[in-house]
């Protein structure tokens, strides 16, 4: 069956075409979003609660754009509330020590994601996310992030520019 | 540096997707998918209470509906000044009447109780 075969099904109600779609794509949202959160965790959570809302909102998939591009834009939304409630349980914690377990995926230090992660915005990483690793047109890139095709553009250059200056990253690539 | 730069995000990525799949592998996430899934179609209720909703709804909302046309009539028909100026008017027409039965009534009855004694021995009387 065809991936737009599957969406019709799942459209109508199949959770098992559904459950389908999610095994193709969950690899590549699921590395996206361990790149994005503060451990893995709440990687999974969102990742989970991406899926139930596409399955819950999959009447509204518009069929002009790819099926990931329209699960990335879920998953980015969620990550923005999560953000939103992080804020404010950090607030709520407030004069407490808030520890946390060593967590086995987190992303290496010697990883450039995460790197590049202290240099950059959250906007300007997912750009550079989906550029670089998910391929994703620029036409895509700027459905997901909501923006014009020349913000993604110059958001793009801005950002290289700035890693090009970073000595860190220099060295690393040195390195190699 | 660009081309170096390009180079090591995209391998750097793939060891993160390297990464994702062996946590998928450990943690089944799409049979939890599945099942949560499938709890949230079971707890969606039935057509029939949808329904009935819905026609309590527009049954409330017809009986709004009359409510606010049937005010607005009264108000449009009638002007509040003289719907006050009939109201007096009634109420002190009917005043005296009222007042009268209330002080006249238990006279009445008193006098009649009298009448009807004074019969009782008249009657008692005559047969003596």
């Amino acid at each position: 069956m065809t991936e737009k075969q599957l969406i019709i099904k799942a459209q109508h109600g199949a959770t098992n075409c559904f459950t389908q779609l999610v095994a193709s794509y969950q690899a590549r949202l699921y590395s996206y979003l361990l790149a994005r959160c503060q451990n893995s965790h709440d990687a999974d959570d969102v990742l989970q609660e991406t899926f139930i809302s596409a399955f819950k909102y999959l009447k509204s998939y518009d069929a002009q754009w790819q099926f990931s591009t329209w699960l990335f834009t879920i998953a980015r939304r969620i990550l923005s509330k999560l953000k939103t409630i992080y804020h404010v349980a950090i607030e709520n914690i407030s004069g407490m020590e808030y520890m946390t377990e060593a967590d086995p995926f987190a992303i290496d230090q010697d990883n450039i994601w995460k790197l590049i992660k202290q240099d950059l915005t959250p906007s300007s990483y997912d750009v550079m996310w989906f550029f670089y690793v998910e391929q994703s047109s620029i036409k895509e890139i700027a459905h997901i992030m909501n923006q014009s095709e020349s913000w993604v553009k110059t958001n793009l250059h801005r950002s290289k520019m700035k890693l090009s200056n970073n000595s860190a990253l220099e060295l690393m690539l040195e390195a190699e | 540096m660009n081309q170096d730069l390009d180079q090591r995000l995209r391998q750097d990525a793939q060891v993160l997707k390297k990464q994702a799949v062996a946590r998928l592998e450990q943690h089944d996430f799409s049979s939890d998918i599945e099942s949560q899934l499938l709890a949230s179609q079971s707890s969606h209720q039935p057509a029939s209470v949808k329904i009935m909703g819905l026609a309590a709804a527009i049954c409330l909302t017809v009986l709004a509906w009359l409510t606010l046309n049937d005010t607005a009539s009264v108000v449009s028909v009638q002007p509040a000044e003289m719907v006050a100026d009939r109201n007096i008017e009634l109420n002190l027409n009917q005043l005296p009447q009222s007042l009268e039965q209330k002080l006249n009534q238990p006279l009445r009855q008193e006098q009649q109780a009298i009448i009807d004694d004074l019969k009782a021995l008249k009657e008692q009387l005559l047969s003596i």
